[in-house]
């Protein structure tokens, strides 16, 4: 199978089950909304160091917004409940309760609930407010600023962590360029975020490593400059860069729609525009239950 | 096939208190014309059949509309908890009493204690409500949720131990308004009368119109702007269908400090 003479590899994306969750963030300006946005999503790549991964699912007009301002909707991703817990409450009380005229409330339903203003409250020291209107409860916390207005809590879900697909390309420029046509093609999507940095990846990772103390290690089947030296490289030998674009989302659809996006805008141009094939990054089918096969991610 | 909605028109006026709680939507509404004209109502001291007093016709799906009524028709939708009931007409005390998930529209105006002890569901007046609107009932529970319009003239301690809910006086009210409240939110417009928020602990009453001074119980906060508005405006809009603009900017005072309380009373700031 090929796209405009760009292979697609018999291969597939091997996903987890992850615990996820959406809050939506408002603020008087696109200034501070970006700011907001991008600290509390900051150092939110893997699970294997930052505990949670996390992005910008869509910027939000003020008509979708419960406060009617600009807005902007968050995924947060980890393994369990207990870390998504802690590390939403740190990221909402470190990035968006001390960023200038912000306001974060639920983004999503769910019998399972996460505390936002359950937890953070409490900075008011006794001087907050609550407010119920219908089901959902917010907090009024006193600030230097004003009122910070935070929702109660907002829905944990189970998502998936962990599509992805490689470009495989004639040398960097290509790659590069390709990964920011899929980016730009995937952003705004309904459901998924990329949680690399600019929605791209460069260091693909194996499970496991010739040291003891490490669980991840460089993926060397897929690195150019490893070529000659193992034997079970998966580059032929015009690719010299690849890049990789990982994708969580709150359903299997969601990532199925944002990989097929995201690997036509990739490969738009063929092979004059320096991408060889595109591949996707498994273990074999052994350790994730989900399993997007490239070819049928095309096809749907 | 029983009808789904029930039109209750009086053949008179009545001349002496109606005890109309056991006309509920969600009792009405699909049952047959034999079985609703046999429900006894309290007439005076006598028991009435309801096809005695009114004359009964199909009415609008899940909808119960009372016509021809006046003052002294009390309890209606004492509790009701689904469906829609429309009073064309006054109604006496005690309508939307614990109401707890209906829709109530009275084309008119209400005695006392409308909506007292409500849980949930929304309640519309076009004319005035006399007192105790949206007041706990003597040992009984506080209003508790739902929202609450009364076009006209609201009278004396609104919102008295109202603890959530959101109670909206589109033509002022009297005085005591949000008297010893735990929680909630009035809003007024119009005059508002003597003694605001007297002894509330928490809970916000703004007045669009009235006083510019405030009670000497409560601190005066200063002029800032209000984000959770915007909330409460959508709540109202999509609840309710109630279309209110709201300033952002309000003066804050905070009290009732002769109960160490932390409500706060909301005012135009000019």
């Amino acid at each position: 199978m090929d796209i405009d003479g760009v292979e697609i590899r018999d291969s597939f994306a091997e996903a987890f089950p992850m615990r996820a969750t959406r809050i939506l963030v408002t603020a008087p300006d696109r200034g501070w909304l970006e700011a907001a946005a991008r600290t509390a999503t900051g150092f939110a790549t893997s699970v294997i160091a930052c505990g949670v991964e996390a992005g910008i699912e869509r910027w939000l007009d003020p008509a979708d917004t419960p406060d009617g301002r600009p807005g902007v909707a968050l995924l947060f991703f980890a393994t369990s409940r207990r870390t998504l817990e802690s590390q939403l409450v740190a990221r909402v009380g470190q990035c968006i309760l001390t960023c200038p005229g912000t306001a974060c409330y639920a983004g999503i339903d769910g019998s399972e609930r996460l505390p936002l203003g359950r937890s953070l409250r409490f900075f008011g020291d006794g001087h907050q407010i609550a407010k119920r209107f219908g089901e959902r409860r917010f907090w009024r916390i006193p600030v230097m600023e004003g009122e910070f207005l935070c929702e109660h809590d907002t829905g944990l879900v189970t998502g998936i962590g962990g599509g992805n697909f490689l470009i495989l390309a004639r040398d960097f420029p290509a790659a590069s360029a390709a990964a920011r046509r899929a980016v730009a093609a995937m952003e705004g999507l309904a459901g998924i975020v990329l949680p690399f940095p600019g929605g791209v990846v460069r260091s693909g990772s194996k499970v496991g490593s010739r040291y003891a103390k490490l669980s991840a290690s460089t993926n060397d089947a897929y690195c150019p400059t490893l070529r000659g030296r193992v034997e079970h490289s998966a580059l032929p030998p015009e690719v010299g860069c690849v890049l990789e674009i990982v994708i969580d989302g709150l359903s299997a659809d969601a990532i199925v729609a944002g990989m097929r996006a995201g690997i036509v805008a990739a490969c738009a141009g063929g092979r004059a525009n320096g991408v060889r094939a595109i591949d996707a990054g498994n273990y074999g089918g052994r350790l994730g239950p989900h399993h997007f096969r490239l070819r049928e991610v095309l096809a749907a | 096939m029983s009808p789904d909605g029930w039109i209750l028109r009086f053949r008179e006026p009545p001349a002496v208190t109606v005890d109309a709680s056991p006309l509920l939507p969600e009792r009405l509404c699909g049952t047959g014309e034999r079985e609703v004209a046999a429900i006894p109502l309290q007439y005076g001291r006598a028991r009435v059949a309801l096809g005695d007093l009114c004359v009964l016709s199909v009415g609008p799906p899940q909808t119960l509309v009372i016509e021809g009524s006046n003052h002294k028709v009390r309890g209606i939708g004492r509790k009701a908890s689904r469906g829609t009931l429309i009073v064309d007409g006054d109604a006496g005390d005690l309508v939307g009493e614990g109401l707890c998930g209906a829709r109530i529209e009275v084309r008119g105006s209400v005695g006392d204690r409308l909506a007292s002890g409500m849980q949930a569901g929304v309640i519309e007046v076009s004319g005035a409500a006399g007192d105790f609107a949206c007041a706990a009932l003597p040992g009984g529970e506080s209003t508790a949720g739902g929202i609450v319009r009364i076009g006209g003239r609201t009278g004396a301690r609104a919102g008295d131990r109202m603890r959530r809910g959101v109670l909206v006086c589109e033509g002022g009210a009297g005085a005591l308004t949000g008297a010893f409240m735990l929680g909630g939110t009035i809003v007024v417009r119009g005059d508002l009368g003597r003694d605001p928020g007297f002894a509330m602990r928490r809970g916000s009453l703004i007045a669009l119109d009235a006083p510019t001074e405030a009670p000497a119980t409560f601190r005066d906060d200063g002029a800032h702007e209000f984000l959770w508005l915007a909330l409460l405006e959508r709540h109202l809009r999509e609840t309710a269908g109630l279309d209110l603009c709201l300033p952002r900017r309000l003066r804050r005072f905070s009290g009732c400090a002769s109960v160490g309380g932390r409500g706060e009373l909301l005012f135009v700031s000019h």
